[in-house]
């Protein structure tokens, strides 16, 4: 049995090839349409939410895993591991956090939940390099040390085409949406201190408006770790993923560039067509 | 002008609320920084009038955002700017420079607010502007020189003029663009809305060709035209099967694909789809397996000719692009407040799709890697068309592939629940110890043999079953030696090779062999076979004890999943022996059932009766089943109208359904009557209401066939296992059908050769009809093969045909006859002859006791209780009244209580009481 291992919420993003990789559980959201409820990337994609308001859906609600379901799930984890150290989603997101301390209450220490400040891939970072120090044998402790280090290094941001799916989550007003929609307006969002800020805005043709993202992200490339980063999108074409491959070859190559898609909860935030680069500066 | 003044009001009406909002609040700041600018610059009374502007603008914005007054709000808007603009020319502002803010007005009424209501104002302040330049009220407010009174108004209307011209062009090319976008829509609907409507045009043609090939097939035909006919036949299914696809996509296009939600059990759908797969897979080299939670409840409420018309759309594609490996179908749920979700994934280990491709795969019309896929039929609709469907259940569908490796298509559709016992069930596995034996190294494609692990693992724990898989014979043997196991599962390959040990361990314990469909191995009695693909059902079966197959057909034959112990059932043939075998199959039901023996009694009955539910058959004589149908639905009264009637016809060929729906029909059930199509008409057309579904699986009676008849007898003409399997495996029904068969065979030998004799072809021909369906329910498959040959010939005037065969026919019915009663005698069947009632047995009863008796027979009659009847007519075939023996009467009056006649029986007792009344 391994003696501390690591898990997560869907929330993290990863493909379910790097969580085989890195032999990662996660649990899963749930979200709610007019019609039922669905688990977030077990039955629900992001494709799946584009596809639903496109049709007229009117309404979408993400939901955390209750108390209980924590609960089974740290126990069928602890059937395999001493310890496991579980990385939730930014407490300022999600009510996932406060759900998975509650639960882990009941296991006498032997599960620490851990706020990783971050969504989507930013987490996944945080996982990766849990699971290279579980396999070293570091203590819970020491683990939790160094991620909770590793945490405000990270960059996590996207950029959407639009606001619309911000103001369905109530993120911004209805204000900005429609001068955002009128005036080809791009937010660009990024993680500060656990929650999700605009950070800049991008004017004009969607696919440029990309293409000076990444360039504005990857600008220090000498400050960014080259060891891994993820691309993480909603719903975006082929194309678009090429652009951006592209530009990141050309600007920062990086040892390893993932590609993940977004799951159902962040994309119904975020919308159709948005798309982050996340890594880790030094 | 006034023209121009409608439109005015019109585009007003037709503006876009926010955007005015916009526009109020943007004036608003440009005139408060207006005022700022004039308070920097000390120019008080300029600074006063933008300042109240600014106010008035915020105003006119909150009465168009939150009271909704655009007209008003407009007018009052434009009034404010009209009085700041004049206040501009008037005021002149610092030596005359204000006049200069009229420019902007033309550019920013036109492109801000509309064509017509910028023109209408930027005209308007252009004249109060030359009005004031040019005439004595010149001076009052500020003067300009001449230059600027010549040369400004002619900047002004040529600036107003330029944005007039160029706006208008950019008015017509929208409005141009509208009415192209509304013909394109309009275009496309009435496309669809035709392509909808042709449905029935399209299909009855189509029907027809497919049905007609199939009747020439059946003829005595040259081999050369047999092929081409089979090719018609075949390209007319393939182009069937285009058009249902186009029709029904333009159907879901048009908003006219209806769900319609009933209750339904998951067990026949899964059924369904596995045979088909299994067709489709004809002889490829490729594994089926299917995985499924046995669970899930087996009471759901959906469409469930469109769930199973998407597995099934699935499943196609998947055995399609499939060349080697497996398909594999896995079904299970998640349970939730308002019912579950199903969750259907179907994965193969086919060809793939690459990520360009994935992004158009479920675009109608788009297939995908044309060039390679060139030699696969298809429209490229199925994945659209499945798509729209999931989504209008409220479910999504999603595909995972990687090229050249295979894909995982998947779909999850939230359900409600009817009933939530789990659709399979095993009633006990106390003390049982299951060893496996499987050769997982036979299978070429790794996939298969991790599916077959993960199978036995998810039957482990859902039926919480002990199981110990072997992977070597050696292993088995030694398992087997230590006397712990109760059954054996192994597959037909491992079974052959150690063919005489597997028949050893049979004495001891159950041994069942896995086997495709395609060249089956014959086994022993005491080993049980399940063909592919195995699962959770077919286990459940072998351990339940229960025959159970799928055949071609899809039939479970062995269980009732409800009673309809209220429901009134008509049955209508001219055959008794039809009759009987229908009646014996819709008894476990526990319906009330009636039977009459020709299309004019069906009437009468239904004139005295409201029933439920009527069997019709198709060919009788005098007045065949589509006149009697008809007739009915020409009675008044709106039960006639809605009352179901289902033909019941031995003539099922493609496209028969759609003709007796034309003829009034509501549905049909061919002949022999297949168990699972009974239970599934049954389910769809009785009401609701009358459909108790039972608590427990009825078992009908151990299936072992043929336990001690003689070999001589089952060598004979007639195979008594297909005979049981139609009489749904009841053995005592069985009986009574063969024993009627035999019965009224002198009588109806007798009718056939009269017929012959006076060439009265007609009646011929409804004889040899009736003879066909009745043989094949016995199992005499080679005289009812005779006796169509026969029908056919006189349908066609080949009576030469009839002549050179009228008397083979006979020779073999006589044969088969003789055969079934040896076969009764055998088994040991005997009807219970009439009793030989002697005088000194017989009781003596008062005439009212036998009133009383009658009476009560009478509204056993009326409730169609036949076994009431049954007692009570038994009973008085003991007694005599007013000095007369009452046997004969009531013997009769039971048998037709037994046979279902229970109008007979009711007339019967009535004349009984009129006669001996004295």
């Amino acid at each position: 049995m391994k003696k501390i291992w690591i898990t997560s919420d869907c929330t993290c993003d990863m493909s379910e090839a790097l969580l085989d990789e890195y032999e990662v559980e996660v649990i899963h959201f749930y979200i709610t349409t007019d019609h039922g409820c669905f688990k977030d990337m077990a039955e629900m994609t992001a494709t799946n939410v584009v596809e639903y308001f496109e049709n007229g859906g009117t309404k979408i609600s993400t939901a955390a895993p209750a108390v209980s379901e924590y609960t089974e799930f740290f126990e069928r984890m602890l059937d395999k591991y001493e310890e496991i150290i579980h990385i939730a989603i930014s407490s300022k997101l999600s009510l996932s956090y406060k759900n998975a301390i509650t639960a882990a209450e009941q296991f006498g220490g032997r599960v620490k939940v851990f706020d990783s400040k971050h969504l989507a891939t930013g987490m996944a970072h945080q996982i990766i390099r849990g699971v290279e120090l579980a396999r070293e044998n570091k203590t819970a402790e020491e683990i939790v040390a160094i991620l909770e280090s590793m945490r405000d290094k990270i960059s996590t941001g996207f950029i959407a085409e639009n606001a619309d799916y911000l103001y369905r989550t109530g993120r911004v007003n209805k204000f900005i949406k429609v001068v955002c929609s009128a005036l080809k307006i791009h937010p660009v969002l990024t993680m500060k201190r656990g929650d999700l800020k605009l950070k800049t805005i991008q004017i004009g043709n969607y696919e440029e408006s990309i293409i000076r993202y990444v360039r504005t992200e990857l600008k220090k490339p000498s400050r960014i770790k080259r060891d891994r980063l993820f691309i993480t999108y909603s719903t975006v074409s082929v194309r678009v993923l090429n652009i951006i491959r592209k530009q990141v070859g050309e600007r920062c190559p990086f040892e390893k560039v993932w590609e993940t898609k977004a799951s159902a909860t962040i994309t119904s935030n975020c919308g159709a067509n948005t798309i982050g680069i996340l890594f880790v500066r030094e | 002008m006034g023209k121009l003044l409608r439109n005015v009001y019109k585009e007003t009406k037709e503006m876009n609320t926010k955007a005015l909002v916009l526009g109020c609040v943007l004036l608003s700041v440009f005139a408060a920084i207006m005022c700022v600018v004039n308070l920097a610059t000390s120019c008080m009374e300029l600074a006063a009038v933008t300042g109240s502007m600014a106010v008035w603008f915020l105003v006119n914005a909150v009465l168009l955002g939150y009271f909704k007054k655009r007209v008003l709000a407009f007018t009052l808007m434009m009034a404010g700017a009209y009085v700041m603009m004049m206040y501009f020319v008037v005021g002149g502002g610092v030596d005359g420079f204000s006049i200069i803010w009229l420019l902007i007005v033309p550019p920013a009424a036109m492109y801000c607010l509309s064509l017509y209501y910028g023109l209408f104002f930027s005209v308007i302040l252009g004249v109060s502007m030359v009005v004031y330049m040019w005439t004595p009220l010149h001076g009052l407010g500020y003067t300009y020189t001449e230059t600027y009174q010549m040369r400004f108004p002619l900047v002004y209307f040529l600036v107003t003029v330029l944005c007039g011209v160029t706006q208008y062009r950019v008015y017509e090319y929208h409005q141009k663009q509208d009415v192209l976008i509304k013909n394109l829509e309009y275009a496309s609907q009435e496309k669809n809305n035709f392509l909808a409507n042709m449905s029935h045009e399209i299909r009855t043609p189509m029907n027809a060709i497919v049905g007609m090939c199939e009747l020439i097939l059946r003829e005595n035909i040259s081999d050369d035209v047999r092929e081409n006919c089979f090719n018609i036949q075949s390209s007319s299914r393939s182009l069937l099967s285009i058009i249902n696809d186009i029709l029904d996509f333009s159907k879901i296009e048009a908003g006219k694909a209806e769900l319609i939600e009933e209750p339904f059990n998951i067990a026949s759908t899964i059924n369904d789809v596995i045979n088909m797969a299994m067709t489709r897979k004809g002889d490829k080299d490729i594994e089926i397996i299917v995985r499924v939670d046995p669970t899930i409840p087996k009471g759901l409420i959906g469409d469930e000719v469109r769930i199973r018309q998407v597995i099934v759309n699935l499943l196609t594609n998947a055995v399609k692009f499939t060349q080697k490996g497996c398909v594999i179908i896995k079904i299970t749920q998640s349970t939730h407040d308002y019912g579950i979700n199903l969750n259907v994934s179907v994965e193969d280990t086919g060809i793939g799709i690459s990520e360009e491709n994935l992004e158009k795969l479920f675009n109608s019309f788009s297939q995908v890697d044309t060039k390679k896929n060139r030699s696969e039929e298809g429209t490229g609709l199925g994945l659209a068309i499945s798509k729209k469907l999931i989504a209008q259940m409220g479910g999504f569908m999603n595909v995972s592939s990687t090229y050249g490796e295979g894909s995982v298509f998947k779909f999850v559709i939230p359900l409600r629940v009817a009933d939530a016992a789990p659709f399979i069930e095993i009633e006990t596995m106390e003390n049982t110890n299951i060893a496996v034996y499987l050769d997982m190294k036979k299978y070429t494609h790794p996939k298969i043999a991790s599916s077959y692990r993960k199978l036995i693992q998810e039957i482990i724990n859902k039926f919480a079953v002990k199981v110990t898989v072997f992977s070597t014979f050696e292993g088995l043997q030694a398992g087997m030696d230590s006397g712990q196991y109760t059954h054996c599962f192994t597959a037909k390959e491992e079974y052959i090779k150690n063919i005489e040990w597997f028949g050893t361990m049979a004495s001891k314990y159950q041994i069942v062999v896995i086997q495709d469909r395609f060249n089956v191995i014959e086994l022993p009695d005491n080993i049980k076979k399940v063909y592919k693909p195995f699962y959770a059902l077919s286990f459940a079966a072998v351990m339940n004890n229960e025959k159970y197959t799928i055949g071609v057909s899809g039939q479970k034959s062995s269980t009732v999943r409800f009673t309809a112990p209220e429901a009134k059932v008509l049955i209508v043939d001219d055959h008794a022996v039809n009759l009987k075998v229908a009646a014996g199959l819709m008894k476990p039901y526990n319906m009330k059932i009636i039977t009459v023996s020709s299309g004019q009694a069906a009437i009468e009955a239904l004139r005295t009766q409201d029933y439920d539910i009527v069997f019709m058959d198709h060919m009788m004589p005098e007045m065949d089943g589509v006149e009697a149908t008809q007739y009915i639905r020409n009675m008044v009264g709106d039960y006639y109208q809605k009352v179901p009637i289902i033909a019941l016809t031995a003539n099922a060929v493609s496209g028969a359904r759609e003709m007796f729906l034309e003829s009034g029909f509501d549905d049909f059930l061919a002949k022999p009557i297949e168990i699972s199509f009974l239970d599934r008409i049954l389910r769809t057309w009785l009401p609701q209401k009358y459909q108790i579904t039972t608590s427990s699986i009825v078992k009908l009676e151990e299936t072992k066939v043929v336990e001690k008849a003689s070999k001589e007898v089952l060598s004979g003409p007639v195979d008594y296992e297909m005979g049981l399997t139609y009489a749904g495996d009841d053995r005592e029904t069985f009986y009574g059908v063969l024993h009627i068969y035999v019965r009224n065979s002198k009588e109806y030998r007798a009718s056939l050769i009269k017929r012959y004799e006076e060439e009265d072809w007609a009646n011929y021909v409804t004889e040899v009809h009736a003879l066909k369906s009745s043989s094949l329910s016995m199992g005499a498959k080679e005289l009812s093969e005779l006796a169509k040959k026969l029908e056919f010939a006189g349908k066609a005037g080949e009576y030469d045909v009839i002549r050179q065969n009228q008397e083979a026919v006979i020779a073999l019915y006589d044969e088969v006859v003789q055969n079934i009663t040896a076969y009764l005698e055998e088994n040991g069947y005997k009807e219970e002859e009439p009793e030989e009632i002697t005088s000194d047995e017989l009781k003596t009863i008062t005439w009212e006791s036998f009133e009383e008796k009658v009476k009560c027979i009478v509204e056993a009659c009326e409730n169609f209780d036949g076994d009431e009847v049954a007692a009570l007519a038994g009973e008085l075939c003991y007694c005599r009244v007013n000095e007369e023996a009452l046997t004969a009467r009531f013997a009769e009056i039971k048998q037709c209580a037994e046979e279902f006649e229970y109008e007979q029986a009711l007339q019967l007792s009535q004349k009984a009481v009129e006669e001996l009344r004295r």
